[in-house]
């Protein structure tokens, strides 16, 4: 009937849990962490068990060779990364556990690499740290700083474990700053240190908001604007230079300009109509190392719009900015030779500013495919 | 002549009466010729401490010899936090340098005639010295030209080496030596910083 049934099946779980607990939670039921060195050989033993007793070793469940065994102990010969997991030992007839190893293989650290370098200069520091290779087992690092003979506190970044930042006490002098690190894990420990004059490591972020325009009227020009980087924390105290470096999108020969202050500078010598791309890196004045380049801005210059031939009457004005965009403009061109595009000065009659357009049109066309 | 860590900064030594005399002329040109001037001091400061080193003999001529923690009770240090440097107004700021390169042209002095007695035979050292010397008292006209044209009034100059022992033993004059050419280094750093901040703040 329905009654006893549930009562039995009851009981049948109880026991079988019972059974499993007794088999889970048995004396050696925390594993034993080891750790080992890649590629050499290590001999486990099943726990307190004599040589001679009859054991079964298995790895993550899965049972594992009898070859391996020297008595009732388990030999793992040239150690691979592959061997790291949970290695348990079993009474062969009565599979009781014995034994539990958690086995990691892993290398001893190699010598830290260590840089340290300002981007908020005079505020303080940082210094980043990192492995050349990889240990595959966990590591720790420990910072010191000394200030000449005064230990300074390196603060950890909130956002990255391999980085910490110091503050500035003084400006102006030349003790030096000594940064040593140390790394350890279980099978060794390494560590390195450097010396240095806080300004040598002054290095700013890029500039930001770097925008280039065009100017109106004006094809061979761009306009550059850019702000200095928010993190450098006092421009006028610390003011920055900065190096503007352009090239059309078709050209691989950067142009470059040194400027000592101001966050604008007007690019006067531009290809017409050729999309040119800018970047810009800044510098303290005095100290330290240009930083890298900001993201690019890209711009064309300006370029009047083409005039449809058939629409045009008798326009008063026909200022030739249909010059080849090819190469700078010729002295010979038609229009101004200052300025173009004001729109003042002698204007051709029709047919003639039709015959220079097909003209144009056509070197246009034919030089076309030989690139400057 | 006594080694403390570290003498008291210079702006306690300031008593002078804030007023102010009249100031019309633009003190762009004298900052730009003072700022000039620093620029071109900095670029030989280091090779004059360098020299200096290297012709007294060990442990200063030692590589690596530094002991930058050493100061003079005469000299006022350039070292300085940011937080304090960052917040001195313009009278603040010229009369700290203006005091400080009238010790180093007096200490420069005293040092150029202990080396003519203890290095003779090392005239590019002490062509290097009367150099500094002369850059030194150079560039105290030029800050007094700037502070003149702020209307700030010019401290008079006074005798910063007082009761330093000019007798004292060769070791003490190279120990000497060493933190006059040091400190030099680090004023000129900061006269280019005190300047390029005035340049930018009174431009022409």
């Amino acid at each position: 009937m329905a009654v006893p049934v549930p009562w039995a099946c009851c009981a049948v779980l109880a026991a079988a849990a019972a059974v499993v607990y007794a088999q889970r939670h048995s004396p050696q039921e925390t594993p034993h962490v080891q750790y080992e060195r890649l590629g050499s050989d290590v001999t486990l033993p099943c726990g307190t068990a004599n040589w001679d007793a009859a054991v079964t070793w298995r790895v993550n469940g899965t049972d594992l060779a009898p070859d391996l065994l020297n008595g009732s102990q388990l030999v793992l010969r040239g150690l691979e990364l592959g061997h790291s997991g949970l290695y348990a030992c079993f009474h062969r007839d009565s599979w009781h556990l014995r034994h539990q190893v958690l086995l990691n293989v892993g290398l001893p650290p190699r010598e830290p690499v260590l840089s340290c370098r300002s981007n908020t200069y005079p505020k303080g520091f940082y210094c980043s740290w990192h492995l050349p290779s990889p240990t595959y087992i966990p590591n720790t690092f420990n910072v010191t700083v000394l200030h000449g003979s005064k230990i300074m506190v390196c603060e950890k970044d909130p956002a990255l474990k391999n980085r910490c930042h110091i503050r500035y006490m003084h400006l102006f002098s030349t003790v030096k700053y000594k940064v040593s690190i140390s790394v350890s894990n279980a099978l060794g420990h390494n560590t390195t240190a450097i010396t240095f004059d806080e300004f040598t490591i002054v290095k700013p972020d890029p500039p930001e908001n770097v925008v280039a325009r065009p100017v109106p009227s004006n094809p061979r020009r761009l306009e550059v604007t850019w702000q200095t980087p928010s993190t450098w924390p006092d421009p006028e105290s610390f003011p920055l230079k900065f190096f503007l470096r352009y090239r059309p999108l078709i050209l691989d020969q950067w142009q470059h300009v040194e400027l000592s202050d101001g966050t604008a500078h007007t690019i006067t010598d531009a290809y017409a109509g050729k999309e040119y791309i800018i970047q810009v890196a800044a510098k303290d004045n005095e100290i330290g190392t240009w930083s890298d380049w900001s993201v690019a801005a890209h711009a064309t210059p300006w370029t009047e719009e083409p005039r449809h031939l058939t629409t045009e009457a008798q326009a008063p004005e026909t200022t030739a900015s249909t010059t080849s965009s090819l190469a700078p403009p010729p002295t010979t061109k038609i229009c101004d030779p200052g300025e173009l595009g004001s729109g003042g000065g002698p204007s051709a009659p029709f047919f003639i500013s039709v015959l220079v357009t097909l003209a144009l049109a056509a070197a246009a066309a034919a030089a076309g495919s030989l690139l400057i | 002549m006594s080694y403390h860590l570290p003498p008291a900064p210079c702006l306690l030594t300031l008593l002078l009466p804030p007023l102010s005399l009249g100031a019309p002329i633009s003190p762009a040109e004298p900052i730009s010729q003072a700022y000039s001037l620093a620029l071109y001091m900095q670029k030989n400061t280091s090779t004059l401490l360098q020299t200096y080193l290297q012709c007294q003999g060990s442990p200063f001529s030692d590589p690596g010899f530094s002991a930058p923690e050493l100061q003079l009770s005469s000299l006022p240090p350039a070292a300085v936090s940011f937080k304090t440097w960052h917040v001195l107004n313009d009278r603040e700021r010229l009369s700290c340098a203006q005091g400080a390169f009238l010790a180093l042209t007096q200490h420069l002095q005293l040092v150029g005639d202990d080396q003519s007695d203890l290095n003779p035979g090392s005239p590019i050292l002490l062509a290097q010295l009367g150099a500094a010397t002369l850059r030194a008292q150079g560039l105290l006209g030029n800050m007094a030209a700037i502070m003149t044209a702020l209307g700030l009034p010019i401290p008079p100059e006074e005798d910063t080496l007082g009761l330093v022992p000019l007798g004292a033993w060769a070791f003490e004059r190279k120990c000497r030596g060493y933190v006059v050419t040091q400190e030099y280094g680090h004023w000129t750093d900061r006269a280019v910083r005190d300047l390029a901040l005035l340049k930018a703040k009174y431009p022409g």
